[in-house]
């Protein structure tokens, strides 16, 4: 059955998205960068203390996949 | 008249790129779609167009056919809604319990083969084909505690189908059975009314070896290539079932993270698609006739307990002897006596694994009962 291509163009990946993510720098601080600014981000960084993670809540409408043998 | 044939939609990323080809050529006939499952705009898109076309397939993966069926009237709620907005062909249910006290889903395991479960399959299958409004049909389960369970499992699915109800044949959970009970496929298959076959499903999975007894314990994962020998027995299976109207391959989101295994899904479509075009003729099927075996009854109340307290014993047991034990003390009751002791450790070695790894607890231990 042949799609139209409305619906192939739905289906097909974005190429603007795809490049965005292929070029996106991910920015991570690093605790030792030998810069003073980065440095002292890094003080920062390693001084906070990490927030307790959120209990994950039972989704209501989780759903099973098949292939669960 | 040839089947059509089709793919499972499921909303991961991966599958959707995987399948991208085969849609872009035209090659796909029709689509499955499980309600339950999240809708992402593409997969939402494509539902409305394939039942547009009269060719959506629905399947239910956590459809309570057996159980206490405490989330029937939510879940009968649902399926009447969507059906309406979809107008699918078909619904199709797993055979198996898919309910247990304290959980809101688990992965299915066999029934106890007796008179209650046959009535309660039909009656629940009645239920669903009225709220949905189309054929109903019941899908083979690949896991077994038993040979017995393997043995039994076609005639307990033909008793409870209504008049206009059909076999969902899994050739690959036939294959599982085959491997992991040594015995050969075709044979499994004159154990199934196949004149009442109306849709096939392909996949892959994977064979394990539990420590309580390494032999191959084949299982329906879905997540890779569809074994050489489930395409050669769909040959046969093709033969056989005259009345198959659709033909579906199954992949599971998420296990398609190469480029090799994207391929390999295109490669399974189009193997699957050469055989639908053109099925071997020269097969002589055999008649399948019942076991002429009178199902034993057991007390609703005691059935439903044990039931209830299957899949906490599954993943509570530190062992597999412990689970045994413990399920031993559960059966209070010839039937279910047999059925325990029927059980082989390797295959309740599985199960404890599959149970921990699929089944969800439900939000409190009530929350089954206050749906009703």
């Amino acid at each position: 059955m042949h799609l139209p291509w409305v619906l192939l163009a739905i289906l097909s990946p974005s190429p603007s998205l795809d490049e965005a993510n292929a070029h996106a720098t991910p920015h991570v601080v690093v605790a030792d960068e030998p810069t003073r600014e980065a440095s002292t981000q890094g003080t920062q960084v390693a001084q906070q203390k990490p927030k307790p993670k959120p209990k994950p809540k039972p989704d209501p409408d989780y759903c099973p996949p098949c292939g669960r043998g | 008249m040839t089947a059509r044939c089709a793919v499972a939609l499921h909303p991961e990323d991966d599958l959707r790129t995987a399948l991208l080809p085969l849609f872009t050529e035209g090659r796909v006939d029709a689509v499955e779609w499980t309600w339950e499952a999240g809708v992402p705009e593409w997969l939402d898109a494509l539902v409305a167009f394939y039942a547009s076309n009269h060719a959506l397939y629905t399947h239910l993966v956590g459809f309570p056919l057996f159980g206490d069926g405490a989330s029937l009237p939510r879940r009968l709620a649902e399926i009447a809604r969507r059906s309406r907005q979809h107008r699918p062909r078909h619904v199709t249910a797993h055979y198996g319990l898919v309910q247990a006290e304290g959980f809101s889903d688990i992965a299915p395991l066999p029934p106890v083969p007796c008179a209650e479960v046959v009535s309660t399959g039909r009656e629940r299958l009645l239920r669903l084909a009225d709220a949905a409004e189309c054929a109903v049909g019941v899908e083979n389960l690949a896991f077994a505690f038993s040979l017995d369970d393997v043995a039994r499992q076609g005639d307990l699915v033909d008793s409870m189908l209504p008049d206009q109800g059909f076999l969902l044949l899994d050739l690959h959970n036939i294959h599982c059975q085959a491997i992991t009970f040594e015995r050969s496929p075709e044979e499994l298959l004159a154990r199934y009314p196949l004149e009442k076959v109306r849709e096939i499903h392909l996949s892959g999975g994977r064979t394990t070896y539990p420590k309580v007894d390494p032999r191959p314990f084949r299982r329906d994962t879905h997540d890779d290539a569809v074994p050489a020998e489930v395409l050669a027995l769909l040959d046969v299976a093709l033969a056989r079932c005259p009345a198959v109207e659709v033909v579906c391959l199954e992949r599971l989101g998420g296990t398609l993270a190469t480029k090799e295994a994207k391929e390999g899904l295109v490669r399974d479509f189009r193997a699957m698609r050469e055989r639908v075009a053109e099925p071997s003729l020269d097969l002589r099927a055999r008649a399948y006739l019942p076991l002429d075996i009178a199902l034993p009854s057991v007390p609703a109340r005691v059935l439903r307990d044990f039931e209830s307290k299957l899949v906490t014993v599954l993943r509570a047991a530190p062992s597999v002897e412990h689970a045994k034990s413990a399920l031993r003390d559960l059966a209070h009751e010839p039937t279910l006596a047999a059925f325990v002791a029927r059980m082989e450790p390797r295959a309740i070695e599985v199960a404890m694994e599959i149970e921990k790894r699929w089944a969800v607890p439900a939000l409190d231990s009530h929350a089954i009962a206050d749906d009703e």
